[in-house]
Order: C-alpha cells, then structure tokens, then sequence
C-alpha cells in the first residue's frame, strides 16, 4: 500500500517555468489565518494565565494532602499540643490562600456520582447511603474558579445488600 | 476553504491536529485543558441517566459503570462485533468510534472557531481494507468527510518532515504506545511512503513496564512494613505515578528516590515508603532505554524530538494541509540562508536584511556621502556573516552618480533591499534629494548549496575574534576620520575666536591624529584622538560664549566628539547615517 505525497514530477529535458504562484490568494489565506490566530491568542491568553497558575497548585495539592495526612495523626493522638495547634494555624493559612487563588474544594460525600468532578475507583458498602452516592472520599478534588483543578477520586455506594 | 483535520484515532488515546501558517497544532480536548493532557481517552461510555460520555469523563466512570463503558474497540474495527449496553441497546465499533470523532470535531470547533467538515485519519499499518473502510464509516457517521486514510507510521515520516529531506531511504518506525508495540519497515522513494514489512505485539507496551515496577516496588514495602499497597486503589495510584515518574528520570540519572508519606496504614499506624531506585535495578527488571536500545539495534540515531503522544496526529496535520495544497503554498516562504548588505566606508559590511529573514521581505535605510561634493555612490551587493566587506561574497555592484554637490553626510541616499517570494533580490538605491534611481536585480541569491552556506556560517563563528578587531578598528579610524573633519572645519570658521595658542593646539593635534592613521596602532589612534578632542573642547567653549544662540557650530563640535561623521579617505563609498542622530 502506498500514499502519494506529491505528485511525482514529469521527467523534462529543460527546466520548464514554473506557473506563478497566486499570490493574493496566499496573501488572503495567511492573512485571514493570521487574523483567526490572533483572536484565539487574545482570548486564550487570561486563559493561559490561569494555566499557568493552575499548573502550580496542582503540584501543591499532593503535598497539602501529606500535611493533611500528618494533621490527622497529630489531631488524633495530641490534639491538646502546641505541634496540633501549630498545625491548626498552617491549614487556616492554606484555607485563606486558596480562597485568594480562587481554589475552592469540592465536597461529593453522599452526592451523586458524576464523572465530570469526580473519578470513581471502585465501590463500598456503608450504611445510609443512596445506591451509586459517593460514599467514600479517597483524595480531595478542587475547583479553580467553575473548572477541575483536581477530580475527586471517590468510591461509591454498593447496591444494598449487595 | 475550510481546514482539513488531522486525527490520530488510537485504541487507548485519540489525538487531532491542525496545520496554521505551516506548523500543526494540537487541538486540546476541552477538559484536557485544565492540566496538560491534550489527548482524548478512547473511551464512550453510557450513564445511566441515559446520558453519552465521552473521552476523559468516560474514563472517570468506567470502574463504576463498566457494562456500559466501552473502550479499545479499535481492536474490532472492520468485524461484525456488536457492543452490548446494558439497556440491551447495541453499538457497532464504526459508531463508538463515530462518537469519538464527533467529540473530537465539537472540541476542534471551539478551540478554532471555525467548522470542521473534512478529517484526514491514521490507521495501523496492518489494517486491512475492512479495516480502512470501517474507520472511514466512522468518520461519515461522525459527520466528517474523510479525505484520505493514512498510515500511523508514514504520518509519524510527514511529522518529522522525512519527505522534505530530498532523499530516497529506507526507514524504521518504532512505535511503542502505552498499550501496544508496532514496528514498521518502510520505503520513502518518489514522494512516495511504501511500507515494506510491519510487526508488533498487540499486548505489549509502556503500561506493562509500569506494572513490573509497580509490582516490585510493592513486594519490597510488603516485606518491609507488612502493608500491600495493591489493596488500597488510592496507594497503588501514588505508587503507580511515582515508578512512571522514575522511570522518566532514570532514563538520564543513575538514581532517583521515591519517597511517598503516609502511603497506607497497618493498625492505624501510618507507613511511609522511601525507595532508592537505581537505574541497574530498573534494567535488571525491563528495558527502560528503549531508544539507546533501538539505536545500539539498528547502529542509527534516532530521529526525535516530537512528542510521541502528538506525533502521529500532527503528521495527518502535515497530510491534510498537502491535500488542501496548503504546505505546498506556505513552503514557498523560504528563508534567506546568509546575511544581504552593502559595503559602507572602511571597507565594512553593513547588513540590511539579517540571515533567517522570512521572504519576500523589504527593507531600505539611508545612507549618506562620506566625502564633500562626492558626487557618486557605489552600492557594492554582499551576502555573508563576516563584518569586513571582503571577507563576504560579492553579489554585484553599480554607481548612483549625479548626486549634487554638497558637504558630507548632507546628501539622503535610500538604498532599499527587497526579496521576492522565488527569492530574488532586488537593489535600488535613490537620491531622495533629486530622485534619481539605480537598481540592480539579482536573481537567486540564495541558490547556494547547504554545505556552502554551513562554512559561511562557520567561518563567521571561527573569526569572530578577528572580524570584533577589524570591526574595533574600522570603528576608530572612522571616529577619527570625522573628529578631524569637524575639528578642521571649526577651525577654518571660528579660529579667529581662541588664541593663537589653542590655535596651534588644535593644528598639532590635527597632525598628530593624521599620522596616527597612516598606521594601523589602535591605542595611537585613541591616544592621538583624545588630544584633539580635548585640544578641541577650547575652540568649542569660546564659540559657545561668542554665538550661544548658533547651534550650528555646537552642534559640528558635538557630533565629532560622538564620532557620527567621517570624512573620506581616498574611499568613495556610502557611509551609514544613523537615523537616530541629526546631522
């Protein structure tokens, strides 16, 4: 099987003159392209901003998550400690940073699934929860502004009984 | 005319590209933008709300609803396969993909603002005409008329821009995707990509060599901390991220850490993973240089650089764009391989359109007399990197006579450069004073060979050191030349204003400067050079207390001390007026 790329040329003695190229028409196109380019440039532009920054929080969402982690274990066996209360202060720090940067959390527990925020890893069985409901939340998702930053990662509601 | 889509429609990931102004674009999926992934997950999946999700959306639910999420079903393009949904509904491969496609179409739509009715699409190798036929079905569904079925690995060819090379070859294209390894031989003669043998492994990809190391990892935390990572979803997933992650950095260190805090946790006591992994490790468990591996294979280098994942999407790009007739056209932008100027006084190279300039391309700058009542200008034409005149190729040269008489640097010579689209250059120099013109026509300036051009621009590297002295020097002497100009000149017209022995101040530093440029000593010169101006500064301070209101005179004075004018030396020839400066 075999694509033709060009056209293969005609085999000559002389160099015929090559038929002018329409130039205006070129002028046109790469004109009309360039002008479509630079709309999308402008409009994409606070966009790449936003990107950019995006770019970075999310690098830091894994290691909120580790402090997360570490908070927890501290809350659950000193939670009377200057080390709690330290902590305390750092995650009312993250929270006022966040809102800043325009980063909100999302919250599924006992929503309903939906695959737009949230990435389903499997299924558990806990009581009072609707069949298909995010019952579980492993990582945090997060917004920036109304787009994904993070999907949540969430298991959901076994069929009762099931 | 609208644009042609270029779509790389793979079994896991679906990508599409775009040619603009003759480079492919990798259009973005639209929930791909939030971070970095621009690809489309080959998945469609049906919720139960009745609701179609496809691409990344899809991939998120499909451990929650898999009997109606559908993926890989490039695997049965070109059977009677039927999917089942679980409403008893039943789709064919052809429509899966269509649906695919048609995301892919709507994304591309508002990522150019503009409709997309024609797609050029890319199959294995191995398709067979079944095959073929069902991808273009696919694309009919999808509302896109299929211009042309190209193969994966002669895209992956038109992306690396291999047809452009001018040369008859045999090529390796080693594609090894997450899922799958596919090899292929082929043979590129004529403006033709045939494709002599084609192999692979269906089964085998990047995804398994993670797995391997993923496994290894958690057998060595199992023996450790009692804990398998394989159990929970969400440390597997870190794990998973982690080995692909120091996989990629051992590919250029010896070794990286992994270091994962509270990975999991045995009796609510949380366990951490922290892991050196060391490249010998890494080969002992699979063979993570592919690329030194194809190489030490073949005895080749590789052609890199794009990124695999964009590859074959942007290559259908490149063939929708030779379809529309649009490379062909936007090819003919050529560059200008070296740096076109004319000669300036002292022998100097003055450049007018710098090397890389995109064609056609015009540009003009003025110029002026070096000498009082010259009455010709010579435009010698030169092509090369080198700052002294001679050391560049001579492309041709005429004479622009008639100019007035008047004093130098007075006359307004516009020398104008343009280079046609087929590359011809075409000089013009005209006195903006009497409108006289001269022009000379070059024809293809650029028709040098690549080797040619490569030793001009070697060469301009090599003396650098040189030509920065020859240019030093061209530079003083030419400072010199207009400090003695201006300094004569004041004399002849305000002597009579200092005191006989400033007077002879300024003609003993008159002389000395003269016999400092006979020689070609630069710290002379300078030396010589200083002592005028200061010699000088006297006759200009008594002309300012006489005539403050002639700014004429200061103004002769200020310009020798900046060194903007020269005066002939025996050279007729243009002189660069800064357009900057006044004169």
């Amino acid at each position: 099987m075999s694509e033709d790329i060009k056209e293969p040329s005609e085999p000559t003695t002389a160099p015929a003159p090559e038929p002018a190229p329409d130039y205006y028409k070129q002028l046109l196109l790469l004109k009309a392209e360039f002008e479509n380019y630079r709309k999308r440039v402008d409009r994409d532009r606070p966009e790449w901003l936003r990107l950019g920054r995006a770019e970075v929080i999310a690098k830091l969402l894994p290691l909120h998550d580790l402090l997360q982690h570490a908070h927890d274990e501290v809350k659950a066996g000193h939670a009377d400690t200057p080390l709690a209360k330290g902590l305390d202060a750092i995650f009312r720090e993250y929270e006022k940073l966040f809102r800043e940067e325009g980063v909100s959390r999302l919250d599924p527990l006992s929503k309903p699934f939906d695959p737009h925020y949230h990435e389903a890893i499997g299924f558990v069985d806990k009581a009072g929860f609707e069949e298909g409901a995010v019952a579980e939340v492993l990582q945090a998702g997060f917004l920036l502004g109304d787009k994904v930053l993070r999907t949540a990662k969430v298991r959901l509601q076994k069929k009762s009984g099931g | 005319m609208s644009k042609i889509i270029g779509i790389d429609l793979g079994t896991s990931n679906t990508a599409a590209a775009i040619m603009e102004g003759g480079k492919s674009t990798i259009i973005p999926s639209a929930e791909g933008t939030s971070l970095g992934g621009k690809a489309f997950p080959s998945y469609v999946a049906f919720a139960k709300d009745g609701q179609m999700l496809v691409g990344e959306p899809a991939r998120r639910q499909a451990v929650a609803n898999p009997e109606a999420t559908f993926m890989a079903f490039k695997r049965k393009m070109g059977t009677d396969f039927h999917y089942k949904a679980a409403d008893g509904k039943q789709y064919t491969p052809q429509q899966l993909s269509a649906y695919l496609l048609q995301k892919v179409k709507r994304d591309a739509e508002a990522f150019l603002g503009d409709k997309i009715e024609k797609a050029v699409i890319t199959v294995p190798a191995y398709f067979n005409d079944n095959q073929r036929q069902a991808t273009k079905d696919a694309g009919t569904i999808a509302g896109l008329e299929v211009v042309r079925i190209v193969n994966e690995p002669t895209a992956a060819c038109l992306a690396y821009g291999i047809d452009k090379k001018g040369k008859d070859e045999k090529i390796m294209v080693f594609d090894l995707g997450g899922g799958t390894l596919d090899v292929t031989i082929m043979d590129f003669g004529g403006g033709v990509f045939e494709v002599i043998s084609t192999s692979g492994d269906t089964q085998l990809g990047g995804t398994d060599m993670d797995n391997v190391l993923l496994d290894f990892v958690a057998d060595e935390f199992k023996k450790e901390t009692g804990a398998d990572v394989r159990k929970d979803p969400m440390a597997t997933q870190r794990v998973r991220e982690a080995v692909e992650k120091a996989k990629i950095e051992l590919s250029t260190t010896f070794e990286t850490d992994i270091n994962l805090p509270y990975l999991t946790a045995v009796d609510n006591a949380p366990k951490h993973l922290a892991f050196k992994f060391s490249r010998s490790k890494l080969e002992s468990l699979v063979e993570p240089i592919v690329q030194k591996f194809v190489e030490d294979y073949v005895g080749k280098k590789l052609e890199r650089g794009i990124d695999p994942m964009e590859c074959v999407a942007a290559g259908a790009a490149v063939q929708a764009a030779v379809l529309t007739g649009e490379v062909k056209d936007v090819l003919l932008l050529d560059v200008t391989p070296l740096t076109l100027g004319i000669e300036t006084l002292g022998g100097v190279m003055t450049p007018l359109i710098e090397r890389n300039t995109t064609i056609p391309v015009e540009k003009s700058q003025i110029f002026s007399t070096a000498a009082d009542n010259q009455p010709a200008v010579t435009v010698l034409v030169l092509q090369g990197e080198r700052p002294k005149a001679s050391d560049n190729v001579s492309l041709g040269k005429f004479d622009l006579d008639g100019i007035p008489p008047a004093p130098r640097g007075t006359p307004q010579i516009k020398v104008s450069f343009s280079i046609d689209a087929n590359g011809i250059l075409n000089v013009k120099a005209e006195d903006l004073g009497t409108k006289k013109a001269h022009h000379i026509t070059i024809s293809a300036p650029n028709k040098l060979d690549k080797a040619e051009i490569e030793k001009f621009v070697k060469q301009a590297e090599q003396f650098a050191e040189d030509d920065k002295r020859f240019k030093e020097k061209v530079t003083a002497k030419n400072e010199a030349d207009a400090l003695l100009f201006s300094a004569e000149k004041a004399l002849k017209e305000h002597g009579d204003k200092v005191s006989a022995e400033d007077r002879q101040n300024i003609d003993r530093g008159v002389s000395e400067l003269k016999e400092a440029l006979k020689g070609d000593d630069l710290a002379a010169i300078n030396k010589a050079k200083e002592a005028l101006m200061k010699a000088s500064h006297k006759l200009a301070e008594e002309m300012y207390k006489a005539e403050s209101a002639k700014a004429g005179a200061a103004g002769a004075a200020g310009a020798a001390a900046e060194g903007d004018k020269k005066p002939g030396d025996g050279v007729v020839d243009a002189e660069v007026v800064d357009e900057k400066k006044e004169p």
